[in-house]
C-alpha cells in the first residue's frame, strides 16, 4: 500500500512547468541545397507564455507556447543565371535559321548572391502539446559499483526518482513570418543585386534588370517565390530545412528526456547529517503519478 | 474535493509508513535511543540489555551505537565509585487517532482528535559489581567511631585522600528490566517562515503499572524529561521533506504552512497531513 | 563577369570587339591560312580546310585563338607553335568574332602557299555581313570608310518598372553602300541585333554622338505588399 501521498495544485504545477519552460533552449544550425538556391539557418530559441491545463484523463495540455527566437538568422544563396546577348539569326531560311550571331553571356562565373536575414523579430510560432506524466528511476551511469548511498550523496551520484512530462505529440499551430519579412527579403535582394552590379553605369543596370524582368520576378523565378513571400519563408525554413521537425523534436526531447518536472533523491533524507552522524534516509519505491482536473498526485511506498 | 483545495501542496504519511520511518531512524541513528557508560559501549553487543538492530553503514562510518553517559555515582562515596548502567528505548510504535492501542486509562482523556499515541518499550540495566570486585575496590578510608569523652586520642588520625575520577565498578553484566510505556503527543508546525518544521509535543506519558505509585511517577517523570529534552527535539522534520523536497526543484521557493485549514498538521484517516503553500521568488 | 560588354561603346567592322562579328562565305575547296590581328599586330595563325567533310558553318573566336598559341618572341627556349585547325563545307560561312577582352581584332585569309590575300575583315565586301549588338542607349552616327556619314541609329533606353521581361526585337537589316544606308535613320532597342549588308568593299564605323542615361526613365524601387500567411496545423508525433 502507499505510505506517502503528495499532491501538487494546478497553480503550483504551473510554477514547475514555467521553470522548465524558462530554462529550455534550442540551439541549432543547418543548411541545405534546395536546387536553384541554398538556404540555411542559425537559431537560438526559447519558449514563453503558454497555458497549462491539468485534465481528468490523466494528461496535461500545454497550449499556445510561443517560440521566442533570441537568434534566428536565415541565409539564402542564389546563383544568378547567365545573361546573354547576341545569338540572333543572321541568315534566316524558310527552313529555319542557317546562321546565328555569336552568343555572349555576362554572368559566366555564376556569382552568388548571399542574403543574410535577421528573421528573429518577424517569426511568429506557437506550439501546443498534450502529455502524460512518466516516472523514471535514475541511476547515474558514472556512479562506481558498490558505492553506498551516503558516499553517493557526498559525491553527487545519488539515485533519483524523476517525473517527466511526456508529450505524446507536438502541434505546431502557427509558423509564419510577418508581412515585413517579405519586405526584408526584397530589400536584401535589391541591395545584393546593387552590390553585384554596383560598378556598372546606371543604364547597364537598368538593361540587366529589364532583361531579367522586375527584380523580384527574377528572384521569384529562381526561388520559385509565390506572391506571399512570408509563405515561402515558412516553407523554406519550416519544411525544406526541417525547422518545424527540429522544434517539435526539441520540445519532446527537452520535456520527455532532459528536464524532469519533479525529482527527489532515493533513499530520501529524513534527518540530515549532523556532528559526524550519518544522515537518516529512507528508501522509497513504487512511485506513481496521476493527474486530475485540479492537481497532480504522487504516491509512493516507504520500504522497510 | 481535491487534496489541494486549501494549499498549493499537500503531503501525507500513513501511520504504517511513519512506523517504517521510525524503524529507519532507530537503525541509522541508534545513539538517539541507546544510552550507557563507556564500559557498556566497549562491548555493546554483549553488554546492552537488548542488542539493537544497527544499520551496517553506522558501523562503516564509525558512528556511535549509544550515547555515552557518566556512570551513576554511589552517593556518599566521596565521588570515588560509580556504577555502570544503560537505558534503551527498544521499540517504538505510532498510532494516529482514532487509534487501535489499548491505552492506560490515565491517558485516554488526553487521546483526542489530532492526537498521536506512542507505544514504547524501554529497558534499563544497572551494573551491580560482584563480591570479588567489592574486595578489590575497598571503601575510601574513613575515621573510626570513638567515644566523645576520651580526651587522650586524636579523633582524626586518617590521612585524607586526594579527589580523583570515580571508578565505575565493573560488573559481570547489567541487570536489566524492561517496561512498556505509552505516550500521547500532538503535532505542531513550528519555526520561522521558510524554516518551518513538523514537531511532536508530549501531552502525557504512562508506564504500565509498577508499584509503588510514587516510584512509577518518578520514573515516568524521568522518561518525560528524556522525551521532552532529548528525543522529540531531534525528530523535527522540515516541511519540504513532507512534500518530497519537490519545491526545491524550483530553486528560490519559500515553503510555508498554509493557514487556510483548521488543523495543520492534521491527524486523521490514520495519517498525518500537512498543507503547504509555495512562494516563488521573482 | 564580362564587363567589356558594357564598356565597349560603338562598333567598327574593321576592328572587332565583343559586340560585333563578321560573316564571310568560303566557296571553293582548299586549304586556307588565317592570321589574327590583335590591336593592329599579327599574333597567331590558323588554318581552315574547306571540303565536303567540313561543318556547315564555322565560328572562330579570334580572342581565344590569339591566347592559345604561344608567341615565339616570348619564349626563352624553342617553343612549339600550334596552329588552330578548322574545317568547313564549301559554301559554308565563317563567323569571325571576339568572345572576351577589350582588345580589337581582325582576321585575314589567304590560300595556303599563296601570297594573295583572299579576305581581310578590315575591309568587308558584298558577300560579307557585319552583325552587331549595341547595348548603350543613345544616338549614333554610321560612317563608311571613315569618310561618308551614311545614317544614324537611335538606341532606346531599356524599359523600366515593367512586369514583363524585356526581349529585344528581331534584328534590323540595313543595306549599306559607300554613301547611303537604308533605313537612313534606324531606331532599335538595346541589345537588338543589327545586320549590315554591304554593297561594296567597306569599313563600317558606328559611333556614339549623344548618350542617353535614362533621366526620368530610371527605375524606382518596387514596393510590393505581401499577404500574411498562416501555416495550416501541423502535427509531429513522439515516435518514442
Amino acid at each position: 500500500m502507499e505510505h506517502i501521498k503528495v499532491a501538487v495544485s494546478e497553480t503550483a504545477f504551473i510554477e514547475f512547468f514555467n521553470h522548465i519552460r524558462d530554462n529550455l533552449q534550442i540551439m541549432e544550425s543547418d543548411s541545405a541545397d534546395l536546387g536553384p538556391f541554398v538556404a540555411g539557418y542559425e537559431i537560438d530559441i526559447r519558449l514563453k507564455n503558454g497555458s497549462v491545463d491539468l485534465r481528468d484523463d490523466n494528461t496535461v495540455r500545454i497550449a499556445e507556447l510561443d517560440i521566442d527566437p533570441v537568434i534566428f538568422r536565415g541565409f539564402i544563396g542564389i546563383d544568378i543565371p547567365e545573361l546573354c546577348i547576341g545569338g540572333f539569326c543572321i541568315i534566316p531560311t524558310p527552313f529555319g535559321c542557317l546562321l546565328r550571331a555569336p552568343r555572349l553571356c555576362i554572368f559566366d562565373d555564376s556569382p552568388d548572391i548571399g542574403l543574410d536575414l535577421d528573421l528573429a523579430p518577424f517569426l511568429r510560432s506557437e506550439v501546443s502539446f498534450i502529455g502524460g506524466l512518466r516516472t523514471v528511476y535514475f541511476t547515474d551511469p558514472d556512479r562506481p559499483l558498490g558505492m553506498d548511498y551516503i558516499d553517493a550523496q557526498s559525491a553527487g551520484f545519488q539515485n533519483k526518482w524523476q517525473i517527466f512530462l511526456d508529450p505524446e505529440s507536438v502541434d505546431i499551430d502557427l509558423f509564419d513570418f510577418a508581412d515585413i519579412a517579405g519586405d526584408l527579403l526584397e530589400e536584401a535582394l535589391d541591395t545584393a543585386i546593387d552590390t553585384l552590379l554596383g560598378f556598372l553605369p546606371g543604364w547597364a543596370k537598368d538593361l540587366i534588370r529589364a532583361i531579367f524582368g522586375p527584380l523580384i520576378d527574377m528572384v521569384r523565378a529562381i526561388l520559385d517565390l509565390p506572391d506571399d513571400i512570408g509563405e515561402w519563408l515558412s516553407d523554406v525554413f519550416g519544411e525544406s530545412l526541417g525547422l518545424l521537425n527540429l522544434i517539435a523534436d526539441s520540445v519532446i526531447t527537452e520535456f520527455a528526456n532532459k528536464n524532469s518536472l519533479f525529482e527527489f533523491e532515493d533513499p530520501f533524507q529524513i534527518l540530515p547529517a549532523s556532528g559526524g552522524l550519518i544522515p537518516v534516509k529512507v528508501p522509497i519505491s513504487d512511485l506513481s503519478v496521476r493527474v486530475t482536473d485540479d492537481e497532480m498526485i504522487a504516491k509512493a511506498t516507504i520500504e522497510a | 474535493m481535491s487534496l489541494t483545495d486549501n494549499s498549493n501542496l499537500f503531503g501525507s504519511v500513513h501511520e504504517d509508513g511513519f512506523n517504517r520511518v521510525i524503524n529507519h531512524v532507530m537503525r541509522k541513528r541508534p545513539s538517539l535511543f541507546n544510552y550507557g557508560t563507556q564500559w557498556v559501549a566497549d562491548n555493546w553487543k554483549e553488554r546492552l540489555c537488548t542488542t539493537p538492530e544497527v544499520a551496517p553503514e553506522v558501523i562503516r562510518h564509525n558512528n556511535p551505537v549509544l550515547t555515552i553517559e557518566e556512570p551513576i555515582p554511589i552517593l556518599g562515596s566521596g565521588g570515588f565509585y560509580a556504577l555502570n548502567f544503560a537505558v534503551q528505548l527498544v521499540k517504538f510504535e505510532i498510532d494516529f487517532y482514532s487509534g487501535k492501542f489499548e491505552l492506560p486509562k490515565e491517558l485516554r482523556g488526553e487521546f483526542t482528535k489530532q492526537s498521536i499515541a506512542l507505544k514504547i518499550t524501554a529497558c534499563a540495566g544497572l551494573g551491580c559489581p560482584s563480591k570479588e570486585i567489592l574486595d578489590k575496590f575497598p571503601p575510601a578510608p574513613q575515621p573510626p567511631i570513638v567515644l566523645i569523652d576520651d580526651q587522650r586520642k586524636d579523633p582524626t588520625g586518617v590521612t585524607p585522600i586526594r579527589p580523583r575520577d570515580p571508578i565505575a565498578l565493573p560488573p559481570d553484566r547489567l541487570t536489566c528490566f524492561c517496561l512498556d510505556l505509552y505516550a500521547v503527543l500532538h503535532a505542531e508546525i513550528t519555526g520561522p517562515v521558510g524554516e518551518e518544521a513538523l514537531e511532536f509535543k508530549l501531552d502525557g506519558l504512562e508506564i504500565v503499572d509498577i508499584r509503588p505509585e510514587e516510584m512509577e511517577f518518578n520514573i515516568e517523570c524521568y522518561m518525560k524529561m528524556l522525551m521532552h529534552y532529548v528525543l522529540l527535539p531531534r525528530l523535527r522534520i522540515l516541511l519540504p521533506v513532507l512534500v518530497l523536497d519537490l519545491p526545491e526543484n524550483l530553486g528560490t521557493v519559500t515553503v510555508k504552512a498554509s493557514t487556510s485549514v483548521p488543523h495543520n498538521p492534521a491527524i486523521q484517516n490514520d495519517q498525518v497531513e500537512v498543507f503547504v503553500d509555495m512562494e516563488v521568488a521573482i | 563577369m564580362k564587363t567589356e560588354l558594357f564598356t565597349q561603346i560603338g562598333l567598327d567592322s574593321g576592328s572587332l570587339g565583343v559586340l560585333g562579328s563578321i560573316v564571310h562565305p568560303l566557296i571553293e575547296k582548299g586549304d586556307y591560312r588565317g592570321t589574327v590581328i590583335k590591336d593592329g599586330r599579327d599574333t597567331s595563325d590558323f588554318t581552315i580546310t574547306v571540303n565536303e567533310n567540313g561543318k556547315p558553318d564555322l565560328s572562330i573566336d579570334l580572342a581565344t585563338i590569339s591566347t592559345n598559341q604561344v608567341n615565339t618572341e616570348d619564349c626563352c627556349k624553342p617553343c612549339e607553335t600550334r596552329d588552330q585547325q578548322f574545317s568547313v563545307r564549301p559554301g559554308g560561312h565563317v563567323v569571325f568574332y571576339a568572345s572576351k577582352g577589350s582588345q580589337s581584332y581582325a582576321a585575314q585569309l589567304s590560300q595556303v602557299n599563296e601570297k594573295k590575300q583572299l579576305f581581310n575583315s578590315q575591309l568587308i565586301g558584298k558577300d560579307d555581313l557585319f552583325a552587331a549588338s549595341i547595348l548603350r542607349p543613345g544616338k549614333y552616327k554610321v560612317t563608311v570608310n571613315e569618310k561618308y556619314e551614311v545614317g544614324s541609329l537611335i538606341v532606346t533606353y531599356p524599359p523600366v518598372n515593367v512586369k514583363k521581361a524585356y526581349i529585344p526585337d528581331d534584328p534590323l537589316k540595313i543595306e549599306i553602300s559607300e554613301k547611303t544606308m537604308s533605313p537612313e535613320q534606324a531606331k532599335i532597342g538595346p541589345a537588338q541585333g543589327l545586320i549590315f549588308y554591304p554593297e561594296s568593299d567597306m569599313r563600317i564605323v558606328i559611333k556614339l554622338i549623344e548618350p542617353d542615361d535614362g533621366g526620368k526613365h530610371r527605375s524606382k524601387s518596387q514596393n510590393i505588399r505581401l499577404r500574411r500567411y498562416r501555416e495550416p496545423k501541423i502535427r509531429i508525433c513522439n515516435e518514442n
